[in-house]
């Protein structure tokens, strides 16, 4: 079957009604997640996993697909109002976005965002519908080496790129591949990190862990670091439309984006970050406008807010494709494929060809769905930012014990929980990123698994980890990540030397 | 010398965090070496990868704690709730711990409602709401909407608890 015909298909199954009740409900959830402060799109569908124990598969992953878009254009609704984005990927929108809603141009501001994230959502999609099947098929001819060296660089990109500095980043990825380690090793049968206790031989729960130290590690350091500031929110004239002007000054920008976001979302790079600032910084270098940087141009909004979907739509196609989740919430939807028992990875399109297709449907349904639901509504929305800090942040704090329970309704989780978000206080307390740790754990038992089949074959000759050429180049590509840093330090020191750099 | 009494007072609680992760790679370590091997387990067994990890997890920490004497400290991170003070409020933590905390004892003997309520109130508290019938009410009907909706709606199940025949 061609992949036409696969999404084709795909879009019959998700395009029940059931289905797109779920999709609805989706969109409106991931909306609300990310309008709302303190939940990010990783930690909703986390919250939301124990549902997937009574709802059928394809259904699910709609609702997830909806609320992984959903929570983007909700981001991007508070950090062109309020200027506090919400998650990495709205940095850059807060910059340009708030900056054009104080000059009363909100409704512009907030239509070039979501009509960007449509267009960029919608794009992306399409390229995935495709790139990730021929990557799944190359992905074939793989060797449990060449895996094992993927995830390698999946670690170092992950760990070094995200947070302030390269260490802190390793700091969490060595806490999450030891939770990973924890319980009985699927191969040999010994336990490992249980201490004894009967019910770590399972291993820790996944989403018990992602739901604490996102929530109930915020809830502490909120507790002990915070102080409760009001927020002034912007109010919208008008309604969210584009001029003219503004959509001939906007569409090359969201196509640019797109063309910026996506493939940064395929390789590891890290997150939303990298790809909206150069989005931002490309559009700033292209305008004729330049003196509007910075004061509210409409291109610095347009531009990565495009860049942020395509990246999130982009993150999709390794997962898929190798199942190597390179960002916390993709990390999440691997958890949701690993409760279906559903493998993600190369052997996915030929095992559970109907799943993948009706996601990938899925994600250009709740796109539209987005677009159609949002622009009218944005105004309810802002209601939402009027709830009082305090019973928003209690709700979320009683909502993550839920989730860290109910996934097997085990008090033992719940120890587990408070014991992570005690790490998760520490991590915000030390300036010590949380994504990578998810990752980690994560990816340990999987980057252990193809360690040991590469040395089986081999018994045991450590040559075999890098005997074939992919397996070669990727550990070219994980030393240039690891001292690239390093070398731009003593350029940056060799520069201060120059005698012409001393005068101050 | 000068150097070292200058990190003393801001640094000493990080470099305690450096020592804790040293010490997860210990037992990381000694897990590992003390691990009960099932035979037959091949020339690459289970202690393998935990030996590797542990090593990792010790070069981390001695990474960090020279980062920290070389006095690049870790920034507090900012929250969306509001701005982010220097001081540690006790009072405040240990009202939102302990809120926490009987969330595991009550779960199971009192049931969703009552253990959800108890948190929300407590945190919600903690973090300023004062009005305590207001506070209570919405935490009950927060746990309530919360119940029934997983319950009824979505067939996931939660313990009732005290309130079982009622709900």
């Amino acid at each position: 079957m061609s992949n036409v015909e696969s999404l084709l298909q795909g879009f019959a199954s998700a395009l029940t009604l059931t289905n797109l009740m779920f999709g609805l409900f989706g969109t409106i959830l991931g909306t609300l997640v990310g309008v709302l402060p303190g939940i990010g799109p990783a930690l909703a569908i986390a919250l939301l996993l124990p549902i997937t124990y009574s709802v059928n598969p394809a259904s699910a992953l709609i609702m997830f697909a909806a609320i992984y878009y959903g929570a983007m254009y909700g981001g991007s609704t508070t950090s062109i109002l309020l200027n506090t984005p919400g998650e990495s990927g709205s940095v850059i929108t807060a910059l340009e976005g708030h900056q054009m809603a104080k000059r009363g141009r909100a409704g512009a501001a907030l239509a070039t965002a979501a009509i960007g994230s449509f267009v960029a959502g919608t794009i992306a999609t399409a390229v995935l519908a495709f790139a990730a099947p021929s990557l799944a098929n190359l992905a074939f001819e793989v060797t449990a080496a060449d895996y094992f060296a993927l995830m390698l660089v999946a670690f170092m990109t992950v760990g070094s790129l995200l947070g302030s500095s390269m260490i802190r980043g390793m700091v969490s990825l060595s806490v999450g591949l030891a939770l990973g380690l924890v319980g009985s090793d699927l191969q040999s049968g010994a336990t490992r990190l249980t201490f004894g206790n009967v019910h770590a031989i399972d291993g820790i729960e996944t989403v018990t862990v992602i739901v604490s130290i996102f929530a109930l590690g915020e809830a502490l350091y909120i507790a002990a670091r915070a102080k409760e500031s009001g927020w002034s929110i912007i109010n919208m004239q008008g309604k969210a439309l584009m001029t003219k002007d503004d959509i001939r000054r906007s569409w090359k920008p969201w196509l640019r984006g797109t063309a910026i976001g996506f493939p940064l979302g395929v390789i590891p790079a890290g997150g939303s970050e990298v790809p909206t600032f150069l989005s931002y910084s490309v559009e700033k270098n292209l305008s004729k406008n330049k003196e509007e940087f910075g004061k509210g141009a409409i291109e610095g909004v347009a531009g990565p807010e495009a860049a942020n979907n395509a990246n999130a739509a982009g993150a999709l196609v390794p997962l898929l494709a190798l199942g190597l989740p390179t960002s916390a919430t993709a990390a999440v939807i691997l958890v949701a494929f690993q409760t279906y028992n559903i493998q993600a990875g190369p052997l996915l399109f030929t095992t559970n060809p109907d799943v993948v297709w009706t996601l990938i449907a899925a994600l250009f349904i709740g796109n539209t769905l987005l677009l159609v639901l949002n622009l009218p509504f944005v105004k309810v929305w802002v209601k939402l930012l009027h709830i009082p800090k305090p019973y928003l942040f209690a709700g979320i704090t009683t909502f993550a014990l839920m989730g860290a329970y109910v996934a097997n309704n085990a008090i033992f989780d719940l120890w587990i929980a408070l014991g992570v978000a005690v790490v998760g206080y520490l991590f915000r307390r030390f300036g010590v990123p949380i994504t990578p740790l998810i990752i980690g754990m994560i990816l340990s038992p999987l980057a252990e698994l193809q360690m040991r089949r590469a040395l089986q074959i081999s018994a045991g000759d450590v040559s075999a980890l890098y005997a074939t050429p992919l397996s070669k180049s990727l550990y070219i590509v994980l030393a240039i990540i690891v001292f690239t840093p390093f070398i731009w330090r003593a350029i940056k020191k060799r520069d201060i030397k120059w005698p012409v750099n001393k005068q101050k | 010398m000068l150097k070292l009494k200058k990190l003393k007072k801001e640094a000493v609680g990080e470099l305690a965090f450096a020592g804790s992760l040293l010490l997860l790679g210990v037992v990381v370590l000694i897990d590992a070496k003390n691990m009960l091997v099932p035979p037959g387990s091949g020339s690459v067994g289970p202690q393998v990868f935990p030996t590797i990890i542990g090593i990792f997890i010790v070069l981390v920490a001695i990474g960090l704690a020279i980062e920290i004497f070389r006095g690049n400290l870790g920034q507090p991170e900012g929250t969306e709730f509001g701005e982010i003070h220097a001081k540690t409020d006790w009072k405040t933590l240990g009202i939102v711990t302990g809120s926490i905390l009987t969330y595991p004892f009550l779960i199971e003997s009192a049931g969703f409602v009552v253990a959800s309520t108890v948190v929300f109130f407590g945190v919600g508290f903690a973090y300023g709401a004062r009005k305590f019938i207001k506070n209570f009410l919405i935490a009950l009907i927060f746990a309530l909407v919360v119940y029934l909706t997983f319950t009824k709606l979505l067939n996931v199940s939660l313990p009732a608890g005290i309130l079982k025949g009622i709900l």
